[in-house]
Formats: C-alpha cells, structure tokens, sequence
C-alpha cells in the first residue's frame, strides 16, 4: 500500500493505517529525536508524543509537503518543547554511555580492528556529548543535516527557512560543534 | 590562499565550490597547520555522519497503541459534552430567558404595583416606563447599534459609525498605530459596524481574517474606555508593535489569537498546520512572572478562553521561544513575551514567490543572523511597499515608532 493511501486511511480514522504508517517512520522519530535529547528515554517519549499529535492531527496535514517533511517538523517542535522544558525544570540529562545496552557503538565495518573500533567509539562518543552542548537551533540542523542526512531543500521545507539561511546556519553549528571539541581534539587527528 | 581565508573559507565550507574546495587542498597540501584543521574539520562530519543509530523498544508501537486509545477515549467524552449541549441547548437557553424574566419582573415589581395602586382602574398607563434597572432609564431601552453608542458616550461623536456591509461577519478590527502607508490590496469586506479607540488618524485598517470578526466589536460596547487601551497593539519595550499576522482560513497560515484578559488570566491560543495546536495559558498572579502551563487549545480551561476576542495578533517570540513557529513564551502580566531580546515579528509568504521575496528583503535588510533580519522602520516600509508593488502576497507586519526592527521570513 502507498504511503498517500495509508494517509487517505489514516484520514478515516483507521488504526491499522495509523499503524502501518507510525511503523514505517518510528526508527527515523525516535533517532531525530535522540540526536535532539541525547537520551534514549526522553527520545522513545518524544516519539510516542509525535506519533499521538500525527494522530489527533492527520486531518490537518494537506499533502501539499511530503508526509515525512511535515513529521519531521513535529518532531523538531515537539523536541524543542521537551528540551524547553527541560530547561525549565533544571534537568542536567548525561548523554547515554557507550556502554547502555551494548549497540550505542556498534560498528557495522567487520573489516575495522579493535582499536580502530574504540577510537571511533570515542570520537562517536565525544561528537554526541558535544551535539548536547549546541543551542537548540544548532541542534536540529546537524541532526537533521549532517546525522540524518536530510538535503538543504527538505531541511529548508521542515524549518520553514530559506536554503541559503540552511547553509548558514549549518556553517555556524559546525564551528560551533568544532569549537566544542577542541578539548577532544586529538580524538580526530 | 592564505591560512587566513583559509579559515574564512572552513567556516563557510558548506557554501564552497569544489574549485574552492580544491584550493583549500592546494593550501592544506602546503601548510601542516592548515592541513590539521581541515583533517579535524572533516573527521569531526564523518564522526557525526556515523553516529549509530538506536532501535524502539520491541514495546514501542503497543504503548504508542494504549495512548491512542486515551486519546480516542478522551475525544469521545468530550464530544459527548459538545453533543449534549447541542441536543438540550435550545432547553437550557429557554430556561435561562425564563430566568431573565423573572428577573425583570421581580426588579419591577415595586414599580409595577405602585401604579397599579395609584390608578384606580388598576390599567398601567401608556407614558409608563418599564426599566430593566440599567443605566439606560430614558426610555430608548431598544439600541440599534450598541458599539456606536457606547463609543459616542466614550469619545463623542463618530464620524461614521454605520456599519458596512457583512459588517457583522466579517473583517474583524485591526487597530495598529502609526501602521506604514502600504495596504495590502487583497482581502476581504472592509471592516465597519466596530469601534477604534485610541486610534490617532494615521491608523488604517487592513482587511483581513474574517476569523474571530463576530466577537470583536462586543467589548467596545461594554466598557469602551477600558477596551481602548486593551485594543492597543501589543508593543516591545522599545515600542515596535508586534506584528499582526495577516491570517486567512487557509489551513496553511498559523493563527494566534489573543483573548481578552478576564478574571485575572489570560489564554493565547495558536492553532497551525504543524500537526497541533498549542495554547499557552499565562496566570496573572501580580507580578511579572506569571505561571505558565503548556496547553493545548482543547485543554485550556474554558474560562480562560471565555474573554470575548478582542483582536488578533501574531505574538512576537525570541531566541529561544519563537511564537511564530508554534512556540511559547512566558508573559507578563501585559501578555508581552518576557525576554531580554527585543521582540521579534515574523512575515509570511507563499513559498512560491520566495525567490522575489527574498530579493526584495535582501534589498533593504541591514543584517541577517540565524533567519532574524534587522532592519529599521523605514526599511520596513519600503519593503512592505516594495511588496506590495510587485505583487507579493505577504502577512501584515506593522511597526511604531521608529528605530531597529527585527523579524523572521517564513514561507508556507
């Protein structure tokens, strides 16, 4: 089934397409959404909490932007209301351990030797720690750029800002995080 | 290439040709330090581009399942309230009329009996006059037009308080001081039958959003000395009004409305096209740091949201808490966003005409940082007239006063 038919069910108030459609974009949710946090629990909350606005809101979605560039931008509203508040509240969030349940840091490259797979646990870990340091704004474009691989005119789409401000602030989130990780610095050399 | 634009050039890498790419190599190739910084530069974008990914929880869709249920749950119950009021709501409004009446009656009695007792026929005469007890005892108890009397009694005579046509239903009241010469052209009826209090001449109206229209002449008519300056445009400290988003029932085009302040509270609703409505609810507790809960519309207590609307706005956000885009900001008890910045407003435009747009905006903006444009009034104006000439559809953005102005572009 299309994703335009399940949207169309989904429109109707059917649960299995509702279903369907949250199964096929739960990975990239709740990843977004652990890139934003830096937590895996606030993430998988988060998540849910996207998935029940799609639900309550579906009949406001007018397909004239993709279903996922519309999700997407839930997602970054509603992480930005969960790190608000967190703010809010004085929470100090540590990033997830390397060690949390064991795939955190993960390599998929067999061909990789132990040490090569440490030190890019490091940096990996490093990257992460500093990516919760960012402002929010900054935030969201590595993740959604340089993390979840997204190109300038989706990303121009999600944050409703123009191409060239995309560039822009992807320039200043990278010295930023650059500037962030000057303490790890031999980490990437 | 020098190391110095070298290092222009990393922090503007993402802009780079690959000719300009190419020469950094070249330089890189060259220089060791420059070359460490590049190697940093780039190892530090393939480290993020690596990060792992994590996988839901095997539980994820069977609770993401039992919150939908609440939520179906939660929706029925409510529509079962909205339901009942519907079926009996023609019984309740005949037994609050009931209820008036008797109320009338009762306020009269001494009246009504006193002249029975004095005429011996018991027969009330013609000339006698039945009040309701309001202040209006002169016997014009029936008032055509309400808003135009309560105005008159407030600020003298109107010119033209004759409504428009649709007056009644459309074109809600746009009060903005010292608004720019340009006018949209498009729109809807102009606005009429509605009352502007303190409102210098300079003022002009700007058709728009027929949404809320109904309710916006209402509180002229109950206490119009207190509504002028209710009816102000929300304004920053430095004076600059914040800018009224000109919506439209468009589901695309955010709309904020702001409420009346009653009983001390004040509710700001926004819905939008980003899949839910957020209302913010800010408490007036006396000072200026109000409690503020994060709320969806539906989820706001009915009473705050009971004040008649009396205007809408498009509330200005900062840095952190951008309104426009669907965010929240803690408010005073004036219902300004509390923040060091300076408010910033925001102007839509269709994502077709971007290209334009964006011509015209670079054209006469000073700064650009982060998607806040800086500009002053009179470059505002030109750009709004500028706009307007070439016939870009834009949201309204009005300013007072003079000195720097700052806003946001979004496309929709």
């Amino acid at each position: 089934m299309t994703e335009n038919d399940l949207i169309r069910k989904c429109k109707k108030g059917n649960r299995e397409a509702f279903n369907a459609l949250f199964s096929r974009y739960q990975s990239q949710v709740i990843n977004i959404a652990y890139s934003m946090l830096s937590d895996r629990e606030d993430a998988c909350d988060a998540a849910q909490e996207v998935f029940v606005k799609v639900y309550r809101s579906i009949a406001s979605f007018n397909e004239k932007s993709s279903f996922s560039t519309w999700l997407y931008r839930i997602t970054a509203n509603t992480c930005s209301d969960f790190l608000r508040k967190r703010q809010r509240g004085g929470n100090v969030i540590s990033i997830n351990a390397p060690s949390d349940d064991g795939r955190e840091f993960d390599i998929e490259d067999e061909n990789s030797s132990v040490d090569e797979k440490m030190e890019l646990s490091e940096r990996q870990a490093a990257v992460r720690a500093a990516i919760n340091e960012l402002k929010e704004e900054h935030r969201i474009i590595i993740t959604l750029c340089d993390i979840e691989g997204l190109g300038y005119e989706e990303i121009s789409r999600i944050l409703k800002i123009p191409p060239g401000t995309v560039k822009s602030r992807i320039n200043r989130a990278r010295s930023a995080l650059k500037k962030i990780l000057m303490k790890n610095r031999e980490l990437f050399l | 290439m020098d190391c110095e634009s070298f290092g222009k050039y990393l922090d503007n890498y993402e802009n780079l040709t690959e000719q300009e790419k190419n020469g950094m190599d070249e330089h890189a190739a060259k220089c060791e330090e420059c070359r460490a910084e590049l190697d940093f530069f780039l190892s530090m974008i393939s480290t993020a581009k690596s990060l792992p990914k994590i996988e839901p929880s095997a539980d994820f869709m069977d609770k993401l399942n039992a919150r939908l249920d609440a939520e179906d749950k939660r929706v029925v119950s409510a529509s079962g309230i909205i339901g009942h009021f519907r079926r009996y709501g023609t019984r309740y409004a005949a037994a609050a009329a009931c209820l008036a009446l008797v109320g009338v009656i009762t306020a009269n009695r001494s009246l009504l009996t006193g002249k029975m007792d004095t005429v011996p026929d018991g027969i009330i005469r013609e000339e006698t006059t039945v009040s309701d007890g309001s202040a209006n005892d002169s016997g014009n108890a029936a008032v055509d037009n309400p808003t135009a009397d309560a105005a008159e009694e407030a600020h003298g005579a109107l010119p033209e308080a004759a409504p428009a046509p649709n007056a009644d239903n459309t074109a809600p009241v746009r009060n903005t001081v010292d608004a720019p010469a340009v006018t949209r052209q498009s729109g809807n009826a102009p606005s009429g039958g509605t009352v502007r209090a303190s409102v210098p001449s300079a003022v002009r109206e700007t058709p728009s959003r027929p949404s809320a229209a109904d309710t916006t002449s209402i509180p002229a008519v109950e206490a119009p000395q207190e509504n002028a300056a209710a009816s102000e445009p929300i304004s920053d400290a430095e004076g600059a009004e914040i800018a009224p988003v000109n919506t439209s029932p468009d589901e695309n085009v955010p709309v904020m409305t702001r409420s009346v302040p009653e009983n001390s509270a004040e509710a700001y609703q926004k819905t939008d096209n980003d899949g839910y409505s957020i209302a913010l609810a800010s408490i007036v507790n006396g000072d200026d740091a109000p409690e503020t809960y994060d709320l969806r519309a539906e989820d706001v207590p009915e009473s705050l949201k009971a004040a008649e609307i009396q205007a809408n706005y498009s509330l200005a956000g900062t840095d952190d808490n951008d309104i426009a885009r669907g965010r929240y900001s803690k408010l005073n008890k004036d219902g300004i966003p509390i923040a060091d910045a300076p408010a910033i407003g925001s102007i839509q435009f269709s994502s077709d005409d971007e290209e334009r747009a964006m011509e015209v905006i670079n054209r006469y903006t000073v700064d650009e940082e982060d998607n806040i444009y800086t500009t002053d009034t009179v470059n505002l104006r030109l750009i709004l007239s500028r706009l307007n000439r070439e016939g870009i559809e834009y949201s309204d953005y009005t300013v007072s006063g003079s000195g720097e102005v700052k806003f946001r572009i979004e496309f929709n």
